[in-house]
């Protein structure tokens, strides 16, 4: 069961929103909130990872400097151990068919979800039971 | 008997040997007469004999002449048979040759009744050529007659290809022109919405958190501040478009002419308070295209927000200077706003950095990343064209052209 989230948004409007709802249903949550997709990846690269912990990272799309986009382009560089354990959902305001289809066919991306989050959207990420051998 | 005829016949044999010898008798007297005559002949035979020696050796002289002649003649006669023969063989030959002849000449008799044949069916399809001809003849004045209207037509229709072509030129133009609208059209569109979303999004999640019960207070002061940020940002998005189609409308603006080193004093003092801020340096040079028909506050706005572009992202530690200067080109007015900046690293950003609501070194300025999508919407307006050159940590040049 996941009890780490991370969000990265531009908007700290959406941060505080989905903060607001992770916790509403996972009280004992972990949450952390960026602005800025470049210290969010820092941060995934510095921090060690215990290997049983899964974390949700929600990733806005657009964003300045580096992009939803930019930010799956250089999470696909990472070694698979981290790649494993970070569950990356792709959460936007835009309702654009082909950002939709562009998120889903990123084999790094979960899912894609249309802000704002919903309580059964992290309700059903929590009972998602991760396997943690390698994902074909 | 016997005795007595015998003795008879003895006495008859004796008379008729008595007979015998008188008659011999008479007879020798008769030869006598006859030789003596005999001999007389004889002698004349003799001399004819002796004549007719001499005769006889002239005649064998004439005759040994004859052989001569005779074996002359014969040679002659042979040489004459030979050529005879050889005569007869030509006249063979003749013959058959004359039979050739023959045949030939009826062959060419032939041949000729042919040519009769043929040459008048020859004449006849002369008539005819020469009607062909004559027909020709007037079917020609016609064509040339027709060749020269159709040149006449060429002509008019050279020129209306002419005509033609420029305005497909035009149309191209047009075209391409409308269909870079059009594609500004949608990426405008596409981020408007998208923008317009991205609070509504936020403000339908906030308001159904605030509609639970046993909310924290400074939750509720979160939530409802994030709402007042979010129908903000809503309202402003709303006027940003309302700005843009008004430019794109060209309501209320009309066109004047403007000296340019007049403007530039003018617009001196409402930058006068940023350019002092960052130590800058702006520097002006409209002495080769000094007046342009615009119209006045679009140009306002374009100058403040290049400059202000340029103030924003300086190169740190580096006093910014901005030059300004105008130039006609063929028939064209061009403005160059150059500076010594950060610079856009421009293979990769190149059709962001007009981009509405696009931003780069957001760490270093505040703004929303409309100031360039504006310039470009009013120059565009106006019917021209902004383009920039830019290399990073060296600086930044816009380029805007306008038709005269």
């Amino acid at each position: 069961m996941p009890l780490r989230f991370i969000i990265i948004d531009n908007d700290p409007v959406n941060n505080l929103l989905c903060s607001l709802t992770i916790r509403d249903v996972a009280k004992e949550a972990e949450i952390q909130t960026f602005n800025f997709p470049v210290k969010a990846f820092e941060h995934i690269i510095t921090v060690p990872l215990n290997t049983d912990d899964v974390t949700v990272l929600l990733l806005d799309i657009n964003m300045p400097i580096w992009s939803g986009w930019d930010f799956l382009d250089n999470f696909e560089m990472l070694d698979e151990k981290i790649k494993r354990q970070i569950k990356i959902y792709i959460i936007s305001s835009s309702i654009d068919t082909s950002d939709k289809h562009r998120a889903r066919e990123n084999k790094n991306v979960v899912d894609y979800i249309e802000k704002p989050l919903s309580e059964k959207t992290v309700s059903s990420m929590l009972e998602q039971k991760w396997t943690q051998t390698l994902q074909v | 008997m016997n005795n007595t005829k015998r003795s008879d016949e003895l006495i008859n044999v004796n008379k008729e040997l008595a007979f015998q010898k008188d008659e011999k008798k008479k007879r020798a007297a008769e030869l006598i007469i006859a030789n003596k005559e005999l001999l007389f002949q004889n002698e004349e035979k003799e001399k004819r004999a002796e004549e007719l020696v001499i005769a006889n050796k002239e005649l064998v002289f004439q005759n040994e002449e004859k052989e001569k002649r005779a074996a002359e003649l014969v040679i002659a006669n042979k040489e004459l048979v030979f050529q005879n023969e050889e005569k007869e063989k030509r006249a063979a030959e003749l013959v058959i040759a004359n039979k050739e002849l023959v045949f030939q000449n009826e062959e060419k008799e032939k041949r000729a009744a042919e040519l009769v044949v043929a040459n008048k069916e020859l004449v006849f399809q002369n008539e005819e050529r020469e009607k062909r001809d004559e027909e020709l003849i007037i079917a020609n004045k016609e064509l040339v007659y027709q060749n020269g209207e159709k040149e006449k037509r060429a002509a008019e229709l050279a020129i209306a290809n002419e005509e033609l072509i420029f305005q497909n030129t035009q149309k191209e133009k047009m075209t391409a022109d409308l269909i870079q609208r059009n594609k500004d059209l949608e990426q405008f569109t596409y981020i408007i919405s998208h923008n317009l979303r991205a609070p509504v999004a936020n403000i339908i999640g906030l308001s159904y958190r605030l509609q639970k019960l046993d909310l924290a207070d400074d939750i509720k002061k979160q939530i409802v501040s994030g709402l007042s940020t979010s129908v903000n940002k809503l309202d402003e998005v709303i006027r940003d478009l309302n700005d843009i189609l008004k430019i794109r409308q060209k309501v209320d603006e009309s066109k004047q002419l403007i000296n340019l080193t007049q403007f530039a004093n003018d617009i001196h003092l409402s930058i006068e308070k940023m350019v002092e801020n960052e130590n800058a340096d702006i520097v002006w040079d409209f002495t080769r295209a000094d007046e342009i028909v615009t119209i006045k506050s679009y140009l306002h706005s374009i100058f403040y927000n290049l400059i202000s572009n340029s103030l924003k992202y300086r190169q740190p530690g580096i006093p910014p200077v901005i030059h300004i200067r105008s130039e006609k080109l063929n028939n064209k007015i061009v403005l160059l706003f150059t500076d010594n900046g950060l610079g856009i690293d421009l293979p990769k950003l190149s059709d962001q950095v007009f981009g509405l609501y696009k931003r780069f070194h957001t760490d270093r300025a505040e703004g929303k990343g409309m100031g360039l999508y504006m310039v470009k919407t009013q120059v565009e307006s106006m019917g021209g064209k902004i383009t920039i050159n830019s290399e990073v940590n060296k600086g930044t040049e816009f380029k805007i052209e306008f038709e005269t």
